[in-house]
């Protein structure tokens, strides 16, 4: 009986994981076919596809747009989000309530109306089509994300503690720079790297935003057209390498550091 | 005349609808150990913050050395406090903890080395500058603490229950240890505490604070033994309160019949007013000895034995009242026994408020 139980219980655990990460081997082992349709049966492995994508001058760019668009609107979304939580956190203003739900707001919007409401309002204000409209559609859907996260952290016990510093004759930059910053920055990364795992792999607001200079997703996307190809599942492969690197080092670093 | 450390000048203090404080006048002169006593709510906290400048007060005025402090924010007072929670920077070692202030006044490193190795020294933590906050016990970081603070030689060192977070033992030690510092350094202490014994072992001067408002104000002695106030004499240890009415007023004389007994008290007090005398377990016998005169005749209900005396209750029939006496380790009253009651009448206060 326990060991029908011990059974079932594994078989569970492994139907589990195999629906969510099936996909991801498929795409993965395929990324290393040989020959040109990534379909059974497996004639690898071969690396030619991935000196094909390494070869392949849009790609790159697309990548190099990638990480550039990653990085600059991941440190926009935390400065924005920690001046937010800051200022929310330890001043009294009127309709703090309401503001602190309008922030987290965009959190529940889904990403098509996001990029649909922005594509309007750049039209209206003339922001072309660039891979400035991307950055900013990934500010509007990253910051909520990173002031929600800054805002829990900033209890009353850090309140207490930044009290301390002001009364030993800190101003208030000094306070911020020497005394919140470095207590929050467990958060403070964990919300950068999380802001640029969500963008790195963005695409609904990368399409709609953008036109001629286009992020990864974007061009996998275009690839995609034409059709089944293995490279298509070399460059899959490569963007959830990437992610997966990220996640680990979040994990490893960050969250394992906070808990001590 | 010299001037004084603090003057509270009429504060009053109101959150929302709540008034946290009202009306408190008081004068702290410089080098005393004042300790803030009451229960919470009571507006100890709330009075230390606005001497710190952490709150601004909704009425009157804070003098620190004589000049108006009343709009200057916390940093640019001439205060420093230890924080209940001890509020120390965790991602610094003790060191850098205890040299925030000075490197804020833009001291050189040279001499804030020095005067960082004095103050850790004093504390008895000369050692401990390299170690991280999370590495200290509770005891030791009480003490980075109030280093960090009395580093940059504040003109009042304010305490927020300082001791709150210790056990007993180490609550008792470290009593000990600031009242010693105090006296070392010279600086005006001002302290808050919920605990009447631990206001006692240090204080110089006791308030007590209850409702927002300052019940008595004196020396511990005095405070303990001639309570001002009816509060006072049931916040401060044990104590037995017992109605009366005046029969006899005779300059600062009284004779209050209390229905067992009618005791001559010191105290003013017109003929007929409705008043309470206070009693300490203490101050009760149960035999007669020179200047005791019989109280009443009761019986035990309850004795225990607490290490350093006995205590018993006596209820009193004819009054239908209970009385809380302290005896000596080697005097065994069980319950049941009928005793009588003495009490020299110098014991007794009269508390008329």
């Amino acid at each position: 009986m326990k060991a029908l139980r011990n059974v079932s219980a594994a078989l569970y655990v492994m139907l589990l994981y195999g629906f969510i990460f099936l996909p991801v081997l498929v795409l993965i082992t395929f990324s290393f076919q040989e020959s040109r349709l990534p379909v059974p049966p497996f004639d690898g492995p071969s690396f030619k596809w991935y000196q094909a994508i390494l070869h392949d001058r849009r790609l790159m760019e697309a990548l190099s747009n990638s990480v550039v668009v990653a990085l600059l609107s991941s440190a926009a979304s935390v400065v924005l989000g920690f001046l937010a939580a800051f200022s929310l956190a330890r001043f009294t203003l009127p309709g703090s309530r309401f503001l602190q739900g309008l922030l987290t707001a965009p959190l529940t919007v889904s990403y098509l109306i996001i990029a649909m409401g922005l594509l309007i309002t750049f039209n209206e204000f003339g922001v072309p089509k660039s891979l400035l409209a991307i950055g900013i559609g990934h500010v509007v859907i990253n910051m909520p994300l990173c002031f929600a996260i800054l805002y829990s952290q900033m209890g009353e016990h850090q309140h207490n503690v930044e009290r301390a510093a002001r009364d030993l004759g800190a101003g208030e930059w000094q306070v911020i720079f020497l005394i919140s910053v470095p207590m929050l920055w467990p958060a403070l990364f964990a919300s950068f790297f999380l802001s640029i795992t969500f963008s790195w792999d963005e695409f609904i607001i990368a399409f709609m935003v953008s036109k001629f200079d286009v992020t990864l997703p974007v061009e996998i996307w275009s690839m995609l057209r034409s059709g089944l190809n293995p490279k298509t599942n070399a460059v899959g492969s490569l963007v959830f390498l990437v992610s997966f690197v990220l996640v680990l080092f979040l994990e490893l670093i960050v969250f394992r550091k906070s808990r001590s | 005349m010299t001037v004084p450390a603090v003057q509270f000048l009429n504060i009053g203090m109101r959150f929302g609808s709540l008034a946290a404080l009202t009306n408190i006048n008081l004068s702290i002169d410089e080098g005393a150990y004042v300790v803030l006593l009451g229960p919470s709510g009571g507006g100890k906290t709330t009075l230390l913050n606005i001497l710190g400048g952490f709150l601004q007060p909704t009425l009157g005025q804070v003098k620190i050395y004589g000049n108006d402090v009343t709009d200057i924010p916390a940093a640019k007072r001439p205060t420093a406090t230890v924080f209940q929670d001890y509020a120390l920077f965790p991602h610094m070692n003790v060191a850098s903890n205890v040299a925030f202030g000075l490197k804020m006044r833009k001291l050189p490193a040279r001499e804030r080395r020095e005067r960082v190795d004095r103050m850790l020294d004093m504390v008895g933590l000369g050692h401990a500058d390299d170690l991280k906050v999370h590495q200290l016990s509770g005891g030791q970081r009480q003490r980075i603490a109030l280093a960090r603070s009395l580093v940059v030689k504040p003109g009042v060192l304010l305490l927020d229950e300082p001791l709150g977070a210790l056990d007993m033992k180490l609550r008792r030690q470290m009593q000990g240890e600031l009242k010693e510092i105090q006296a070392r350094v010279g600086t005006t202490f001002v302290h808050v505490t919920h605990d009447q014994e631990e206001a006692m072992a240090i204080a110089d001067t006791i308030v007590v604070m209850n409702n927002g408002s300052i019940e008595d104000v004196g020396i511990p002695e005095r405070v303990y033994l001639k309570p001002g106030s009816r509060f006072t004499a049931n916040f401060m240890g044990e104590n037995n309160i017992i109605k009366g009415r005046v029969s006899k007023s005779a300059g600062d004389r009284v004779a209050v019949e209390t229905g067992h007994a009618t005791l001559q008290v010191a105290g003013t007090a017109a003929v007929d007013d409705r008043v309470f005398v206070s009693i300490r377990p203490e101050h009760l016998h149960v035999n007669p000895g020179e200047g005791r005169i019989s109280l009443a005749e009761g019986r035990v209900i309850d004795s225990g034995f607490l290490g350093t005396h006995r205590q018993c209750t006596v209820w009193v029939e004819s009054v239908e009242e209970s009385f809380k006496i302290r005896l000596t380790q080697t005097q065994i009253l069980a319950p049941g026994d009928t005793v009588s009651l003495y009490v020299d009448p110098v014991d007794a206060v009269l508390l008329t408020d």
